[in-house]
């Protein structure tokens, strides 16, 4: 006897295909899953799969979300409607064969070639359609091939008496097909903002025209087969079903609020959103009302499930609806809450239905182990597992966003957020005891088991059929449905009209209107870079978008323009800030600095969790291979289009646009790159208030200066070795205060020296303090004066060029060198130090060794001249210059 | 603009559904037969399903 024959004589549900893609939903999920993990754990051990490029998080991270939602969501999906098709119809599905097909193009043609593809590094850097273009494809010709092999047997039907389930499932294959597309290759051909704005319907119409028809589809059969009793309100259910067609694909754009998309548009995905919100209430309500009777937790495990994806469902839906408003938006946009958020979406709501839906098929298949317990234990563990995460991430999300709103330095908000990024990892071993759990429950235990759990509720259901079948069905509800349908495709036409193709024109007039003429596009290695950047998931840790807020323009510069983006194919705008947004990084830091920071990132900033990209290197920082010189030209370049074309195209841009507040407030941005990192020219530093706190000194040292400077100032740091000119050594020098001051808050232009810019004054002032005493001088003998008038001869004739007459760094040919020469009034090197530059030059600066030039005595006593141009702490150089 | 039109259509259409449901009894029987109709179906499934199981059970005894 086979299997089918099984289920010919039941119901014509196909059971071979249920229970296989049932195990592979399973199977999938637990691989996922172990992406999942490894990537949490990597916020706080950022080594923990080394440099190999294949385990680096950004390319897990792309295989987790696609994992997620095509491997276990959509195995989960296809197990229930091969049970759900012919119950709901009364017919069986199109063609067992072309199940088999669809089984192996969706597991072997789409996951296991998607995940291969993009752990090797060919993946697009597109949320929620990480998958290369070629696997897209095959998608698309899966989902044609589910259509046929389910829609037919609904239209053979009739509209007029199709279940809430079956709309959705209708809804969601139809839509889903339509959608695809335009999320997964529409932008890999409209580049930039405009990409970004097809790219956010599709974020939105994955979970809203795939995940939540096909979910909502399990809880509408699942809940009344459960409880035996009809759904409370079939018109509810419709009420809702429309709503959420009409209104899921006006969403999109709630995931680029403040950016440069269209106000008009994003206020029309805020305003969805907030109406999707009363929708969800709806058919939560009448979900609700329709377990009536089942108690808080109910004993049938599939009904337990859907019960609590119902509750999750409430949740996300309410706080996705209030997070598109702007002020909240604003606060938490690019924070783990939003990563809470879409946890509780595909975790929380989607897998809990998608589990009911697996289970509640398991319990009748013919021949199938059955578990009780195990499935109960999944139940217990995955709910505290995800309310655990749920909670951890929000609470870090809110935590995050008033940080940045408060401008606090970005380390400090990876500070704050490690609690709770180990509590999230945490969390994952409740969860994976109850996926384990789960797979447990469906493939031990006795067979048939869960026959013999639910035979005991047929009964009941007989009582409240209500012997309407006869009827004649009505035009006029048949015609409505029909002009419904319609309106529903034209609401997603619409949809990408309004929140699309609209913006696109309106950001393409922009660009012509606000861009410089003839800007240069990106040279071959710089596209390389980029092709680099979008593969290892750079974009899933730094946003490239300066939004149109307060706290973004005051943190990182004037907000993105248009036509900034315009050679971004696909666009790398992002959605969420693990570090900082690199809009304006271009000109930020030193190539050393960059190859460093890739190559080891916590040698460079020693809180960094950025993971390793050493594979891009010959085994040093100094040896970077030709991948890693195409990324650090590529990051060099961002920004630096505007900026090339500062102020004349801002101005003329600025003209144009008068009646475009928007436009205008990034235009009236106080600095165009605000990155607190960046190096400026000497002068206008805030005075420090010495003395300060030593304690808090001293650990702002260990956290941000100690990479480079060594845990002691002498400049041996674990980066230094890697720097040119390599940092200074601290023990070996006196400041004035006003000198720190200017280093401080300027920067060595340069060098890898930053600006510290994002440091409170008094966080300066105990810096400052720290550095001071470091210096630890062994006075020399003062020199003759004969000494001295030899050593003013050879610096007036060989160093105040550079230097200055009076040593303050200000020489004629000062300004020609990348790096200033030293400010002798304000920093002293000691006299050892002095003769030692002398002879051997500083690396990496224009200081060359004067050996060849001055004999020993001139050195010794220009050695002793430069240090005689100290003025101490009450040298007010650098602040007033 | 575009917001309030859709916030208005959204309103109208739900408004219309909603009236239609109330004012209309025949319609509102239309509109619920379905889940009644989805009750019959799973309890002949269930029936079928008993019946399958019961003769699988007994057929894999008999082996």
């Amino acid at each position: 006897m086979t299997v089918l024959q099984d289920h010919e004589s039941a119901g014509q549900v196909d059971a071979q295909l249920v229970h296989a893609h049932g195990m592979a939903a399973m199977i999938t999920l637990l691989i996922a899953m172990v992406f999942g993990i490894i990537i949490s754990l990597q916020f706080f051990l950022p080594d923990l799969t080394g440099s190999w490029l294949p385990m680096g998080w950004g390319r897990l991270r792309y295989a987790h979300t696609q994992g997620i939602m095509l491997g276990w969501l959509g195995n989960a999906f296809l197990a229930f409607l091969y049970h759900a098709v012919p119950i709901l119809t009364g017919k069986p599905v199109t063609s067992h064969k072309l199940g088999l097909w669809l089984f192996g193009i969706w597991n072997f043609a789409v996951m296991l070639p998607g995940w291969i593809l993009v752990l090797a590094g060919i993946s697009q850097p597109l949320e929620w359609a990480e998958f290369p273009l070629a696997v897209d494809a095959v998608v698309i010709v899966a989902f044609l091939m589910a259509a046929v092999q389910f829609l037919p047997p609904f239209f053979r039907r009739g509209l007029e008496n199709l279940y809430v389930s079956s709309w959705y499932i209708i809804g969601g294959l139809i839509f889903t097909l339509m959608s695809y597309p335009m999320g997964n290759i529409v932008p890999e051909f409209v580049p930039g903002a405009a990409g970004a704005a097809f790219s956010g319907l599709w974020i939105h119409d994955a979970v809203g025209l795939f995940v939540t028809p096909l979910a909502l589809a399990i809880l509408y059969f699942v809940i009344p087969a459960s409880t035996g009793r009809p759904i409370y309100s079939h018109f509810l259910s419709m009420l809702g079903f429309w709503g959420l067609f009409f209104l899921y694909p006006l969403n999109g754009t709630h995931h680029y609020i403040f950016s440069v998309i269209p106000m008009e548009a994003q206020i029309t995905a805020i305003a969805a959103s907030a109406l999707l919100g009363v929708i969800v209430v709806i058919v939560v309500s009448n979900l609700m009302l329709s377990q009536r009777g089942a108690g808080w937790l109910p004993r049938d495990p599939g009904l337990r499930f859907a019960s609590m994806s119902v509750v999750f469902y409430l949740v996300v839906s309410v706080q996705g609806a209030m997070q598109a408003q702007m002020s909240l938006n604003q606060a938490v946009h690019f924070t783990d809450w939003v990563i809470g958020h879409s946890h509780l979406a595909m975790l929380g709501f989607a897998t809990f239905a998608g589990i009911a839906g697996i289970v509640h098929a398991w319990q009748r298949l013919p021949s199938v182990r059955y578990n009780a317990l195990a499935i109960d234990w999944a139940y217990g563990l995955l709910v505290v597992g995800i309310t655990i995460m749920f909670l951890d991430l929000t609470i870090a999300g809110v935590i995050q966003g008033k940080l940045w709103q408060a401008g606090a330095p970005w380390l400090e908000s990876i500070q704050a957020s490690r609690p709770y990024w180990v509590i999230r990892s945490l969390s994952a071993i409740p969860i994976a005891a109850g996926f384990i759990a789960l797979l447990a429950g469906l493939t031990t235990g006795p067979r048939r088991a869960g026959n013999r759990t639910v035979s005991g509720e047929m009964p009941q259901q007989a009582a409240e059929v209500q012997p309407v079948l006869a009827a004649t069905p009505d035009k006029t509800l048949m015609m409505s449905y029909v002009v419904a349908s319609i309106a529903g495709v034209a609401f997603f036409v619409m949809s990408v009209s309004l929140l699309g193709v609209w913006p696109k024109q309106v950001l393409a007039e922009q660009s012509a209107l606000m861009a410089p003429q003839n800007p240069l596009p990106p040279t071959t290695a710089e596209e390389r870079g980029r092709v680099i950047y979008a593969r290892e998931g750079c974009a899933y840790c730094h946003t490239q978008q300066v939004r149109y807020t307060a706290a973004d323009i005051a943190r990182f510069g004037a907000a993105t323009l248009a036509w900034e983006t315009r050679f971004d194919y696909p666009h790398v705008l992002g959605t969420r800030r693990i570090g900082p947004d690199l809009a304006r990084a271009g000109r930020t830091r030193t190539k050393d600095w960059h190859y460093l920071h890739l190559f080891a990132p916590r040698a460079a900033v020693p809180l960094s969790i950025m993971p390793s990209y050493a594979a891009l290197f010959d085994g040093a920082p100094d040896r970077p291979l030709q991948a890693a010189r195409d990324l650090v030209a590529y990051i060099d370049t961002l920004g630096t289009a505007r900026e090339l074309a500062w102020p004349e195209a801002d101005e003329a841009a600025r003209a144009v646009t008068l009646d475009d507040k928007w436009a205008q407030m990034s235009f009236a941005a106080p600095v165009l790159n605000g990155h607190p990192g960046r190096t400026r020219p000497r002068g206008n530093a805030p005075p420090l208030s010495l003395p300060a706190a030593e304690e808090v000194g001293q650990q702002l040292w260990l956290d941000n200066c100690s990479g480079c400077h060594g845990d002691e100032g002498r400049g041996d740091g674990p980066g230094a070795q890697w720097l040119k000119p390599q940092p200074t050594n601290l023990t070996v020098r006196e400041y004035s205060s006003s000198r720190l001051a200017d280093v401080l808050w300027n920067g060595v232009h340069g060098s890898a020296m930053p600006a510290w810019r994002d440091q409170a004054p008094e966080n300066l002032a105990a810096l400052a303090n720290v550095v001071l005493g470091f210096s630890d001088i062994v006075e020399v003998a003062p020199p003759s004066p004969a000494e001295l008038t030899l050593g003013e001869l050879v610096y007036q004739t060989h160093c105040a060029e550079c230097h200055g007459d009076g040593g303050g760094g200000d020489g004629f040919a000062a300004n020609d060198f990348p790096i200033t020469p030293s400010d002798f009034r304000g920093e002293r090197p000691s006299y050892a130090e002095s003769v030692r530059i002398l002879k051997n030059g500083v690396e990496g600066t224009s200081m060359a060794p004067w050996t060849d030039r001055l004999d020993d005595e001139e050195i010794l006593a220009v050695a002793h001249y430069v240090r005689q141009f100290f003025a101490g702490g009450d040298n007010p150089t650098g602040a007033s210059q | 603009m575009i917001a309030a039109i859709i916030v208005c259509l959204s309103v109208f259409f739900a408004l219309v559904f909603t009236l239609a449901y109330f004012l209309k009894a025949d319609l509102r029987d239309q509109i619920e037969r379905p889940k009644y109709a989805f009750q019959d179906q799973l309890r002949r499934y269930n029936c079928e399903t008993s019946n399958a199981n019961s003769t699988n059970a007994s057929t894999s005894d008999e082996q």
